[in-house]
């Protein structure tokens, strides 16, 4: 196996009494697409910004390319194979299209021709060509998101950190920037990408990495973690019209209120059974659904649904 | 409805420490100062004006008026060492040196003879001959015109005396073809400088409008820290190598220039418009070195100031509080002579009073470059210590969300 473009060993960090890195792990291969997910404070944007450079490991070791990545972005050179897309809109809004792109390539090490080569490239990747001379403050939403993504690709670099590129952007922005991000990978960049749309990274990512109070509790491709988490199962959520106080063939199911979800070995078996202990207790069934595991069911299964914040 | 939208207003207000302080302290600081400064001469309580006292007479009258003006509380006189006969330079010429450089406001000059002129005279004619010299400055206006009734007093109280002791009448009296308001002595003001400097407020305001202004552009130019902290684009920077220190280098470089610039705009004007001199190569040189000093301490400020506050709303007000008493404490918006003591010395602690002196020097004592050493080496302190404090609370921009 080729030498992986990023290793992370036991990387831990605190921030006064929360741990937001505790004792993570990972590896990512060459041209691999890593979705990060996770709920908000679990840790994702401390990994990101490790990895960036921008925050130092209070232990564990952080390797780029086989080399040790601590003075990386703290004052000791940027390394021109690392990407970073911040979350924020991370422009000069005075500044055109074109100019943004020149100053942040420019930072990336870009000179002349080969500056100008890549504004090019970038201005027809992003599909911003016409827009070379707006201002990037009268962009809309979705192609300052896409202007956003070009300045961190700008020169090319082989591992890229997206932080949620697609927040705030119409499905059709979505969809644009998604295209980006398949083509940067099939020019053989890593992506590593947090993000809150699961229905997305369930179709394009390689592998999912699920943070939880600073540790990884599930790595895999979807199939993967489905099985492993799940089982293979399919989920069951029933509405009725008064409050279910549990059913006495299936004690493992959640109840809340009217509402009764759980899983699902065999469909064709198991619901009619359920359907019948309901109707027989006097209630009335409202609504059946029976939803195929999704991505989103593991990272519930996993995470819980109590709000974090 | 009305009454909802008053209370959403007063909660923003509540929470906006700074608007808070822009409203209720801010006015109260400014009326403070400015009631200080002015207040003082509405009671009669102007602060004693430093001024050499050169007594070339050996006359008793001369001792005794010399005597009386040591013991006058509106001023506070300063002798230079005595020198012996035919040494150089004289102490008038010491005295007027001293005038003419900025480092005293106006020396009082007892010529030789005036005592026995005093004494002997009895008609106006010889009485006008007694007179006594004030070498002025007259950048501080105020001085000459304060201390010539002050010597008048003087005079007048000498007169007094010497008729009680001595039944001198007639000597020191308001004689009836002068002015009575001028008083028994003839005072002759030399402008130490010559008449030379045709418009004594532009070289002041030039230098203190500019300098105010200065520092306004600086931190409000600073603000895109503030801007590159909130919208990501520092994390960007950093992400691709640029470190602090290289950032807050480049941004202070950035303002020095243009600082140099906006000065240079605001004295070509005050050249232009109300004729000031500045193109002689003396003036120009001075010119140069102060406005490399003064921007590069301002684009400091600015750094610190920006890299202190949280948000733009933030710095916008605070720069407003600071640099107003700044600048009301460092001369910017009247002369630091008309302030009583205390507040001159702590107008010493800013920065605006070095640059507005040193452009002072330069345009009305048309000092040489070297001579604006002491402004020029505080100014750099302070563009040292902006910058260092820049650099400090810049480290506490590393705040990551987990």
């Amino acid at each position: 196996m080729a030498e992986p473009v990023l290793r992370i060993t036991s990387a831990r960090k605190r921030f006064g009494a929360v741990e937001a890195l505790a004792g993570l792990s990972l590896s990512l291969g060459a041209g691999e697409w890593v979705g990060l997910l996770g709920p908000n404070g679990a840790g994702k944007s401390t990994l990101m910004h490790a990895i960036a450079g921008l925050l130092p490991l209070d232990a564990g070791r952080l390797e780029l390319f086989g080399h040790s990545a601590d003075r990386i972005g703290s004052g000791g050179g940027g390394n021109d194979r690392l990407g970073f897309v911040p979350q924020e809109i991370a422009l000069y809004p005075l500044l055109t299209t074109e100019q943004n792109l020149q100053v942040f390539g420019r930072l990336h090490g870009l000179r002349r021709s080969d500056l100008e080569q890549q504004v090019t490239w970038a201005l027809q990747w992003t599909g911003l060509a016409g827009r070379a001379r707006t201002c990037a403050g009268e962009l809309s939403g979705g192609m300052k998101r896409r202007l956003n993504i070009a300045c961190g690709v700008l020169h090319r670099p082989q591992l890229v950190l997206l932080d949620e590129p697609t927040v705030g952007v119409d499905p059709q922005g979505r969809q644009r920037i998604w295209e980006m991000l398949t083509e940067l990978r099939q020019e053989g960049a890593a992506l590593i990408q947090s993000t809150h749309e699961l229905d997305q990274v369930e179709t394009r990512c390689d592998r999912m990495l699920i943070l939880d109070h600073g540790q990884i509790i599930a790595a895999g491709a979807v199939d993967e973690l489905i099985a492993k988490t799940l089982g293979g199962q399919a989920v069951l959520h029933l509405q009725c019209d008064q409050p279910l106080r549990g059913l006495l063939s299936r004690p493992d199911f959640e109840i809340d209120g009217n509402s009764l979800r759980g899983a699902l070995h065999d469909v064709a078996i198991e619901l009619p059974a359920i359907l019948a202990e309901v109707h027989t207790a006097g209630l009335e069934i409202l609504g059946v659904h029976v939803e195929r595991p999704s991505l989103e069911s593991v990272f519930t299964h996993l995470t819980g649904r109590e709000l974090r914040e | 409805m009305i009454r909802t939208i008053f209370h959403i207003s007063w909660l923003n207000l509540r929470h906006d420490r700074v608007a808070l302080v822009l409203t209720f302290v801010l006015p109260l600081v400014f009326f403070s100062i400015f009631s200080t400064v002015f207040g003082a001469m509405d009671e009669d309580r102007l602060r004693p004006i430093a001024t050499i006292l050169v007594v070339e007479d050996e006359h008793e009258v001369s001792a005794r008026l010399a005597d009386l003006l040591r013991v006058e509380p509106g001023l506070e006189i300063h002798e230079l060492p005595t020198i012996g006969p035919g040494s150089e330079p004289t102490q008038r010429e010491a005295a007027h040196h001293r005038v003419a450089t900025g480092n005293a406001a106006i020396a009082i000059v007892i010529p030789s003879g005036f005592g026995e002129r005093l004494s002997e005279g009895s008609d106006a004619a010889e009485l006008g001959s007694a007179e006594i010299e004030l070498l002025s400055d007259r950048s501080n206006p105020i001085a000459a015109g304060v201390v010539t009734g002050l010597v008048q007093a003087a005079a007048l109280r000498l007169g007094a005396d010497t008729v009680a002791a001595e039944g001198i009448d007639g000597v020191l009296a308001p004689q009836a073809d002068r002015d009575p308001g001028t008083g028994p002595l003839a005072i002759r003001v030399v402008d130490v400088l010559g008449g030379g400097q045709k418009r004594p407020s532009v070289a002041f305001f030039a230098a203190g409008i500019g300098v105010m202004f200065l520092l306004f552009a600086a931190s409000g130019r600073s603000a895109i820290l503030i801007e590159e902290r909130e919208n990501g684009v520092l994390e960007r920077l950093l992400a691709a190598g640029v470190s602090l220190t290289n950032l807050l280098l480049g941004r202070w470089l950035f303002l020095c220039v243009l600082g140099s610039a906006q000065l240079t705009v605001m004295f070509v004007w005050a050249w232009l418009a109300f004729g000031l001199e500045l193109w002689t190569p003396r003036r120009l040189a001075g010119f140069l070195v102060m406005t490399l000093a003064s921007a590069a301490v301002a684009a400091a400020f600015g750094l610190a100031l920006s890299s202190a506050c949280r948000s733009r709303a933030q710095l916008n007000g605070a720069s407003a509080v600071v640099i107003l008493i700044l600048s009301a404490l460092g001369g910017s918006m009247f002369p630091r002579f008309l302030m009583p003591e205390s507040l001159e010395t702590l107008g010493r602690l800013t920065f605006n009073a070095w640059a507005v002196d040193g452009f002072q020097r330069v345009f009305w004592y048309d000092a040489r470059p070297i001579q604006l050493w002491p402004q020029v080496l505080v100014l750099l302190g302070f563009c040292i210590a902006f910058l260092l404090a820049a650099r400090w609370l810049a480290c506490g921009w590393r705040r990551v969300r987990a």
